[in-house]
């Protein structure tokens, strides 16, 4: 039985009165590679920003390392913050910071007595192993989508988070980039101290990567359990939606007139 | 009726219910002032270069309004007293116009029309960009690495620019003087040093905390009550800009009237 690292109890979270989530109840055990699956709009990123305590829902708890978190001071939240890190859908770098001052913020507000060369060293080597070097001393704005996420990564990792969430990282990427991101990903997720979880449509990642899968659906989780299990469903059981994610798409040819 | 009622009454509740959110913080960027010093390492960048946009590159516009406002006030307030044969007093009123009055007020104006719309886009764009929630994943707080700093680098920019208007100002009154009632500098300086007391200084330099810290607070405030969309950041600007131009009215007329009654 592995540890649980993360539990969510009863929860439920409305929008201007729209209802997205209704009594999620789930548990993310340490060691795993989770991905949350579900159609657009159905709440896939409120669920993951709850999971880190980034959204407070209506009602309901969340409990990360035994700690109910909207009851913990904000000191202990702080050291909670310390070992999570979370991966936007569209990379949220800074942008009136340059990328290594981007990757120092977290250090400089996590570890204030690392000497700014030993920052200069561990900002270089994180940058070095996204393939981002060459733009440490550019903006944001400089780089395309694909880049930025890389460096958004390196950002999240750059801490060595004991949770890492990711929203949609592969979204709107190259082949390349999406499988050099998969790599890092993988790598990270191998030590037994890390847990991820990830929002994704990526057919990589499935089919690839990931140990446990969560499917969404009207509001509640359908079914949170192992990759193995799932993709051993018969057809029958398959939802709709992972069946659509691992079929070839397939069209008629138009015969030539 | 009912449903008049009915819109009546939810917004007045909105409204008090904005007010009470506001106090609130107003409340813990105060507090948060006082913590500076344990996150200066993290919040030192921002506070620089708040200091560089505010302070330092508004000082060629600021000297400009201050040497044209000075000028303004010899040229009229000479050719005006001269004949009731009260020139002197022109030395008070460039005092009591420069140091007390318009000198906090048009510099409170520029730098709302300047700095405060740049902090509520700046941070409403943040807040659209998701760059609020990653500093919130870090568990940075918002108040503590993006509104300290920037209250604390308008205050100080404030205070100093107060002071820049001030010299321009009087400086300016002495060019016009000097070009068209020709009148020693020493005897210019000492005139206006004579007739100003350190009460005058003092009451400028309050002027110039209480607006610097209310102009900074509002529009970083509105800057981060943007919720989602980008259209909403001109609209925030806007907010913050007639609330900032009525708060500063209003402080400037409370502190006037309680220095006079000093």
């Amino acid at each position: 039985m592995k540890k649980v690292v993360l539990t969510l109890k009863d929860i439920s979270f409305s929008n201007n009165n729209n209802l997205i989530l209704e009594n999620l109840s789930l548990d993310i055990e340490q060691n795993t590679l989770t991905t949350i699956i579900g159609k657009s709009g159905s709440g896939k990123s409120t669920l993951a920003k709850i999971m880190a305590g980034l959204i407070i829902p209506t009602k309901g708890t969340l409990t990360i390392w035994g700690q109910d978190y909207y009851q913990i001071s904000d000191k202990e939240k702080v050291d909670i913050r310390k070992r999570i890190s979370f991966v936007f859908q569209n990379a949220a770098l800074i942008s009136n910071l340059s990328i290594k001052e981007n990757l120092i913020l977290p250090l400089n507000f996590h570890y204030p007595e690392m000497i700014k060369k030993e920052q200069g060293e561990l900002v270089e080597r994180m940058l070095e192993q996204v393939g981002m070097l060459k733009v440490i001393n550019g903006r944001p704005a400089q780089l395309s989508i694909g880049e930025q996420k890389l460096v958004a990564i390196a950002r999240a990792l750059i801490t060595k988070p004991e949770l890492l969430f990711l929203d949609e990282p592969l979204g709107s990427l190259d082949a390349t980039i999406t499988r050099k991101l998969m790599d890092i990903i993988y790598t990270y997720s191998k030590h037994d101290w890390t847990t991820v979880v990830i929002v994704t449509y990526s057919k990589e990642i499935i089919t690839g990567i990931c140990n446990r899968i969560m499917l969404l659906e009207e509001h509640k989780i359908k079914f949170n359990m192992s990759k193995n299990k799932v993709l051993s469903l018969p057809e029958k059981d398959m939802p709709d939606i992972i069946t659509n994610m691992l079929n070839k798409y397939e069209f008629e040819e138009e015969s030539e007139l | 009726m009912g449903k008049i009622t009915g819109v009546v009454t939810n917004n007045i509740t909105l409204y008090f219910r904005e007010l009470l959110y506001f106090a609130a913080f107003v409340k813990v960027t105060i507090i948060e002032l006082f913590l500076i010093g344990h996150r200066k390492q993290v919040v030192i960048m921002v506070l620089l270069r708040q200091i560089l946009f505010t302070g330092y590159e508004a000082l060629k516009l600021i000297a400009m309004v201050g040497l044209a406002i000075g000028a303004a006030i010899i040229i009229q307030g000479m050719a005006l007293l001269d004949t009731f044969g009260q020139s002197g007093l022109v030395y008070k009123i460039l005092i009591v116009v420069i140091t007390k009055e318009l000198g906090p007020l048009l510099t409170a104006f520029i730098i709302i029309a300047r700095s405060g719309t740049a902090i509520s886009t700046e941070l409403g764009n943040m807040v659209v960009s998701n760059e609020i929630e990653a500093l919130v994943s870090f568990g940075i707080n918002p108040i503590s690495y993006l509104v300290v700093p920037r209250v604390l680098g308008m205050v100080l920019s404030f205070f100093a620019l107060s002071i820049y208007f001030n010299i321009a100002g009087l400086l300016g009154g002495y060019v016009v003087s000097a070009a068209f009632y020709p009148i020693p500098f020493t005897e210019f300086f000492s005139n206006l040093l004579s007739r100003m007391t350190i009460k005058d200084i003092i009451f400028a330099q309050v002027k110039a905390v209480v607006f610097g810290m209310v102009i900074a607070i509002i529009s970083c405030y509105h800057g981060l009550q943007v919720q989602f969309a980008s259209t909403e950041v001109p609209w925030r600007t806007i907010q913050a800009v007639v609330a900032s131009l009525s708060w500063i009215i209003i402080f400037n007329i409370l502190l006037t009237v309680l220095s006079y009654s000093f």
